[in-house]
């Protein structure tokens, strides 16, 4: 069909529509050439083409989306950040193990060193308790001599009994405990710290909750840090701390009712050298 | 349809969608429940849909959403919209083209505007719009012609008037 004055419009939408030929376009523009009057029409059909408000958008388009599969996903936003402070601790921890491991050296000649000032103490009383009392000055003439004692004392133990050594190396422990925080909660200065170790009272805390009591008798409680907390608070929050993470993987602190009738599966993390068991009953 | 595909459709679309719901439903907030029903609908199909097929299922879900929600609210405001623009005195009238065009839309039949939006909006073929709307591709054809000659004369006029 040909363009005429009855169906230009036609054409002309199409031509904007794009739905002429080349042929065809020709066509109209020849025809625009016969009736120029029209060429404004063709023009404000131009203007028909509408043009979308970008401005209009859907706000909030997130409300419409979904969780991916294989993110992490169902948990909690507090549970990815625990488990990420628990990973970033263990990394911690896992350094600091090794550096507790490294200063086990000046860690043990750090303790052997204070030991002096406890025994004087001791020695002491002894002392008071014979009636011959000494002066601080006679007192200080002879630490190295104690100490040796002291020392021929533990080994006696060691060769005694087997049972002995375990408590023994559970001491050294606490000793590297003791040490790790003293040298890394910003404690003024270790020479400050006044210890007023007591080696019968420590053995028998041992096998209680030896963590916590042990340490009290390491250091004097009232000795306060920078953030006025006692040096107590200081480890105690170390291990509740480490607890949490712990407990936050599913590990509690060695609970020594076990029932040796029972088939279980255990799992051993360490955390700040303190060791942590998950135990489960499995069905035999 | 995977999921990141989902919100892929979302990201690409939902704009989209929005507009041309929009020309239908006056109310911003209807046009949203309206869109926001189609996403849902599509979520729950999203693994018989094809990534490829979205758009079309997105746009024909968020349409016959808005064809329901039109009839269950008869009294719709966009009725009382296509008065407005006749009301207007000369004085008032908006010489920018583009505003004139979208108050004449307002005032074409559903279907034309509906034709046109697609095509225009969307870049969508006869074909394409035939399907989503239930007509046939010369149906498309004739209803384009119809709204752009009708809003061709709506110019025309307002060009006379000034």
């Amino acid at each position: 069909m040909n363009i005429n004055i009855n169906n230009y419009e036609e054409w002309m939408v199409d031509y904007i529509e794009g739905n002429l030929s080349k042929v065809q376009e020709e066509k109209l523009m020849h025809f625009l050439e016969v009736h120029p009057e029209l060429k404004s029409e063709l023009e404000i059909f131009q203007q028909t083409k509408l043009q979308p408000d970008m401005h209009m958008v859907f706000e909030n388009k997130e409300m419409l989306k979904k969780e991916e599969a294989g993110r992490v996903i169902g948990m909690p936003v507090w549970r990815k950040y625990a488990i990420g402070i628990a990973a970033a601790m263990l990394l911690f921890a896992g350094v600091k193990f090794l550096s507790v491991n490294n200063a086990d050296v000046s860690g043990i000649k750090y303790t052997a060193k204070e030991i002096s000032k406890p025994v004087f103490a001791f020695k002491q009383k002894e002392t008071t308790d014979s009636g011959a009392i000494q002066s601080e000055k006679n007192i200080k003439q002879q630490p190295e001599i104690y100490f040796a004692e002291e020392k021929e004392i533990k080994k006696e133990k060691f060769a005694d009994d087997k049972k002995e050594l375990k408590e023994e190396n559970k001491m050294e422990q606490i000793q590297r405990d003791a040490n790790f925080v003293t040298e890394d909660m910003e404690f003024a200065s270790i020479d400050e710290i006044d210890v007023i170790k007591h080696r019968g009272r420590i053995e028998r805390d041992v096998n209680e909750n030896y963590l916590q009591y042990t340490y009290a008798n390491y250091v004097q409680p009232e000795m306060k840090t920078k953030n006025n907390n006692t040096i107590i608070d200081k480890y105690n929050n170390t291990v509740a701390f480490t607890e949490s993470i712990g407990s936050l993987l599913g590990f509690g602190k060695d609970d020594k009712e076990k029932n040796d009738t029972d088939d279980l599966k255990e799992t051993h993390i360490k955390i700040f050298d303190i060791e942590y068991y998950n135990r489960k009953k499995t069905d035999k | 349809m995977t999921t990141k595909e989902y919100n892929e459709v979302v990201d690409t679309w939902a704009d989209g969608v929005f507009r041309f719901i929009r020309k239908n439903l006056t109310n911003e907030d209807d046009a949203r429940d309206v869109v926001q029903n189609a996403f849902e609908i599509l979520w729950k199909n999203h693994e018989n849909v094809q990534f490829e097929k979205a758009k079309s299922y997105l746009f024909s879900t968020a349409y016959h959403n808005m064809i329901d929600f039109i009839r269950r609210n008869k009294r719709m405001n966009y009725v009382e919209e296509m008065d407005e623009g006749a009301k207007g005195g000369t004085a008032e009238m908006q010489i920018d083209v583009k505003d004139a065009i979208e108050k004449a839309l307002l005032k074409l039949p559903e279907v034309q505007k509906n034709c046109i939006v697609l095509r225009d909006y969307e870049g969508y073929s006869y074909e394409e719009i035939g399907e989503l709307l239930a007509l046939t591709e010369s149906q498309v054809k004739v209803y384009i012609f119809r709204a752009r000659q009708t809003l061709k004369n709506y110019l025309v006029s307002i060009h006379h008037l000034i």
